[in-house]
């Protein structure tokens, strides 16, 4: 299929940590795209390189001790990673937005909230004072917050975990991003809480269109939000496929173990309950990573060769990407 | 079965892989604490530099009277000999006293005060904070009001006059210090004390019925220690402090040499012999430094972040 | 409203109780002032010395005495100094303005230096400045007061002869005009850098540790997330985070500083409040002192509910505990 160019395309991104026990490779030749108005699902356990992945297409990384070692991230065709940081500041909060998981800490405590979205449709919109609350107001109402005209005053401490981050999506979608990056948004709050959360993001995302990388570790809501959905093990992409074929059809032998680690209550009837499902085994070190599959440790099927070499990536059919070697003869056509 | 048990299964391999950068960053050795801890505070070049200097001041003030065999007070020389003439090796003072042999006697006035009333500090600063971080309530409401009203009284003027009104003796001034200078350990006593009673470890001991007498002096305390001790040798330096000024002031012991009075004694012939006044006050100087680069120390030691490095 | 009323009663409270402290503290003096005036006029007869004691109620039972002591002080009447023979209020309001002059500029001094030094040294946490910051903080703490200020001195009055060695201002120059208040600040120059040199070495290591510690919160990483720059990241989102504990230890400090004042004042002969206190102790003029004493509380706790008003007006959180 013959496609323009995508909204966002990162190709072959790579980052590095310096640490006291040597150089960390974060994030090894990451690849994505994401068209406008389509939610991209990244999944994987803490550490993998979700939120570092997040953070690199903002340029968000702490440098040092961090460090964008190669690749690009292109917005609409502009690499931002060759971008002047002036006009990266242009980009962020105006065409990439981000929310990040912790709406107990992501708000300023000394700031009202209607001044903290105020000071993004300010600083991009070129608002003035009351313009710019009254976008605050308007944000507000947008994402559902009750008494929007007097809740515009009040300050983070005064608001639930859920009410602060609608706030804090109402803060990134206050100049109608193209992107929005959701890292883990739904992780610290309650479970019914999560679901209004996740509601709230698809509903915004029929109204403006704007296109969501969705960051978790729980399979569970990315079956729910993602059109597609990434997979990352220690700093890699090890599976990508459309939604219902990754949950269908899972073929990296670690998002087998993820889509089965997802307990199925209604499954279970009492009192002959399934044990909780665990991958066994550790990440391996990123400092060390060694030359094979980073997963060969925990993997059932390693044989020498994945402790030798890492798989490259290869299609399996039907956008289905891979990297295992496993499917070495399995090359689509 | 509750919403983070439900969580607990998808998150299992993320928590051992957690777990393994943890003990992967640990060192491979499982040392004795002490040892540790000695390890983290030698690596620190200030903190053991701080020591020595100390050690010496110390060494200094316990030897004196072997090191010299002298009365401070007692007339030597000329008034006013300029440090290394006539083999006065720190000169003389305005009433031709050495100023060397004042310097070494005037360790131990210094630190005898220093300590002691750093001592009661303590003591009284680590009593009130603890009854009333664990008691709370009404206990906690009158202690901390005691403390509000030592708060506001200035320490150094409370001091001299305590010293004033009653007499201008060593055990006096040690005393006064004490007594003003408490308020800051018992607030972070208090701090301490209401974190750790309710940590687990504690309600396990009250669950076993363990009397609050045990809890607080056996379970809470050795576990608020550290800041505590970091704390406490700043108290150290800033009772030196508090001597070295009310003695400045005259408001000590008229028989016994201390570093702040002999600067006292010399203050109007500061422009005309500066030694006699910069030399007690460096002496004053490093000693409370020696003592803050112990007290960095032990806090670096102490803090687990740091350990790693 | 609630807790500002609670604040005011508070803070008669503990002015009550220096009173208190104050006559217990007095009463506990072996000899009263019918032995202290006997004693200078050179002995008196037992009548006499019943005569005083009349005159100054020591006749009467204890509770009244603090009763009659109190009241006294709450209508403003500290005694009289036995030294000048003057009400002790009056004294001490003629000595009230040099002391603040000192005291508030070097707290103002140290906090705004200090901050803006924590924030440089914050940005590069490993830079010089950084491990300028932690060396004079240690400087600061261990140097005592008065051996700074003679440092200084020799420094200024001896060697460069620039500043004047002690007193408020040259008694030749005329009061009230503009030469006069420069000749002020001329003389003030070095007791304001002896005694903000402590605090202001505490004040940058306490603003660089908090800066850092701002700096490193989730809502700093929101702000660049936003596209703000980063001198809008720290001076709009971090400074007035960080700025929180160095209010509330200037707050608890201020005794502190006050303290510091007396033996500053009594370096550079400052006609102040500690040079006050320090001759009055020296002349045993009790009224005096505790006149002194009880003033200089009252000072530090208005200047505690200043602090907590400035308190409120950063920081929302506490603003609001008002409604609960």
């Amino acid at each position: 299929m013959d496609r323009a160019a995508p909204l966002l395309e990162v190709e072959g991104l790579k980052v590095e940590f310096d640490t006291r026990h040597g150089v960390a490779r974060v994030l090894t030749d990451i690849g994505l795209s994401l068209e406008p108005g389509e939610t991209l699902g990244i999944v994987g356990e803490s550490g993998c390189g979700k939120s570092m992945t997040a953070l690199s297409i903002m340029r968000l990384v702490p440098i040092p001790p961090g460090r964008i070692g190669a690749g690009s991230v292109r917005l609409k065709g502009e690499d931002l990673l060759q971008a002047s940081e002036k006009r990266l500041r242009e980009v962020r909060g105006k065409d990439i937005s981000m929310i990040f998981q912790e709406p107990m800490t992501s708000l300023n405590p000394v700031y009202s909230i209607g001044d903290q979205i105020a000071e993004t449709a300010r600083l991009h919109d070129g608002l003035g004072r009351r313009d710019a609350l009254d976008r605050a107001v308007e944000m507000l109402k947008a994402v559902h917050i009750p008494a929007a005209e007097r809740r515009v005053r009040e300050f983070p401490h005064q608001m639930s975990g859920g009410m602060r981050q609608r706030v804090m999506i109402a803060m990134a979608l206050a100049c109608r991003p193209s992107v929005l990056i959701a890292d883990e948004p739904t992780t610290a709050l309650d479970v019914t809480v999560q679901a209004q959360v996740f509601d709230l993001l698809k509903e915004l995302q029929d109204r403006t269109g704007t296109a969501i990388i969705l960051i978790s570790h729980d399979m569970g809501a990315i079956a729910e939000m993602a059109d597609r959905v990434m997979v990352m093990y220690a700093g890699r992409t090890v599976e990508e496929a459309p939604t219902e074929e990754i949950l269908d059809d899972p073929r990296h032998p670690y998002t087998k173990g993820l889509i089965a680690c997802v307990p199925h209550l209604e499954e279970a009837p009492p009192p002959v309950r399934a044990a909780l499902t665990e991958i066994p085994g550790v990440v391996p070190a990123l400092t060390d990573p060694g030359a094979g599959c980073s997963f060969a440790p925990r993997c059932a099927h390693a044989d020498d060769r994945c402790r030798r070499a890492a798989p490259p990536p290869r299609d399996v059919g039907g956008n289905h990407r891979v990297a295992c070697w496993l499917y070495e003869g399995a090359d689509a056509a | 079965m509750s919403e983070p048990q439900a969580r607990a299964g998808a998150r299992a391999g993320a928590r051992t892989g957690a777990a393994a950068r943890g003990s992967d960053a640990a060192p491979d050795r499982i040392e004795h604490p002490f040892v540790e801890f000695l390890r983290m505070y030698v690596r620190n070049w200030a903190a053991t530099a701080g020591f020595a200097i100390f050690s010496v001041i110390l060494f200094s003030a316990l030897f004196a009277p072997m090191l010299l065999a002298r009365d401070p007070f007692e007339m030597v020389w000329m008034p006013f000999t300029p440090p290394g003439q006539d083999g006065f090796v720190l000169g003389t003072d305005n009433l031709g006293r050495d100023m060397l042999t004042a310097i070494l006697y005037g360790a131990r006035a210094t630190l005898v005060v220093g300590a002691s009333a750093a001592t009661l500090t303590i003591v009284i600063g680590i009593t009130i904070g603890s009854f009333a971080g664990y008691y709370r309530g009404w206990v906690d409401e009158v202690l901390m009001r005691i403390t509000e009203f030592f708060q506001v009284l200035p320490p150094l003027l409370l001091a001299m006059v305590l010293v004033a009104l009653f007499s201008p003796t060593l055990p006096t001034v040690a005393i006064a210090i004490g007594v003003v200078s408490w308020t800051g350990v018992a607030r972070l006593a208090r701090a301490e004390f209401m974190r750790i009673r309710e940590l687990e470890f504690v309600k396990a001991a009250r669950s076993i019925g363990s009397r609050n007498r045990r809890i607080i002096w056996r379970v809470i305390l050795p576990n608020a220690l550290p800041p505590l001790i970091v704390n406490a040798a700043l108290t150290v330096g800033v009772a030196i402090l508090f001597e070295a000024a009310l003695s400045f002031l005259g408001l000590s012991d008229p028989n016994v040499m201390s570093w702040g009075k002999l600067i006292g004694d010399n203050r109007d012939y500061l422009l005309d012999a500066p030694w006699t006044v910069t030399i007690p006050g460096v002496a004053i100087f490093l000693t409370v430094l020696a003592i803050s680069l112990i007290g960095d120390g032990l806090n670096d030691a102490f803090n687990p972040r740091l350990r790693e490095r | 409203m609630t807790v500002i009323v609670h604040r005011l009663l508070n803070a008669v409270g503990l002015l009550l109780a220096v009173v208190v402290f104050n006559f217990i503290l007095l009463s506990m003096v072996p000899g009263d002032i019918a032995d202290t005036l006997a004693g200078e006029s050179g002995g008196a007869s037992a009548e006499v010395m019943a005569e005083i004691r009349r005159t100054y109620g020591l006749d009467q039972p204890f509770h009244i005495q603090l009763a009659t002591y109190v009241g006294k002080v709450a209508r403003g009447d500290l005694g009289m100094s036995y030294y000048f023979n003057l009400p002790v209020s009056e004294l001490i309001l003629g000595r009230v303005a040099p002391t603040l002059l000192l005291v508030v500029t070097a707290l103002v001094l140290a906090i705004l230096i200090g901050t803006l030094f924590g924030v440089i040294a914050s940005r590069k946490p490993n830079g010089a400045f950084s491990h300028f910051v932690t060396v004079l903080a240690l400087v600061g703490f261990s140097a005592p007061v008065f051996w700074t200020a003679f440092l200084l001195i020799v420094l200024f009055v001896a060697m460069l002869e620039i500043m004047p060695l002690s007193g408020l201002v040259d008694p030749t120059t005329p009061r009230g005009t503009l030469a006069w208040y420069l000749d002020v600040l001329h003389h003030l120059f070095l007791p304001v850098l002896s005694l903000s040199s402590i605090y202001l070495a505490a004040y940058s290591r306490l603003a660089r540790a908090s800066m850092m510690d701002v700096l490193g919160s989730d809502f700093i990483r929101t702000a660049r997330a936003k596209g703000l720059g980063e001198t809008s990241v720290t001076c709009k989102h971090a400074l007035r985070n960080a700025v929180i504990p160095v209010i509330t230890i200037a707050g608890l400090q201020f005794s502190h500083i006050f303290s510091g004042a007396v033996v500053v004042e009594t370096v550079f002969t400052w006609p102040g409040l500690g040079t006050l206190a320090f001759e009055s102790i020296l002349r045993g003029d009790t009224p005096a002192i505790m006149g002194i004493l009880f003033f200089s509380a009252m000072i530090v706790i208005v200047v505690n509910l200043l602090t907590d008003l400035a308190y409120r007006i950063v920081d929302p959180r506490i603003r609001s505990a008002r409604n609960a």
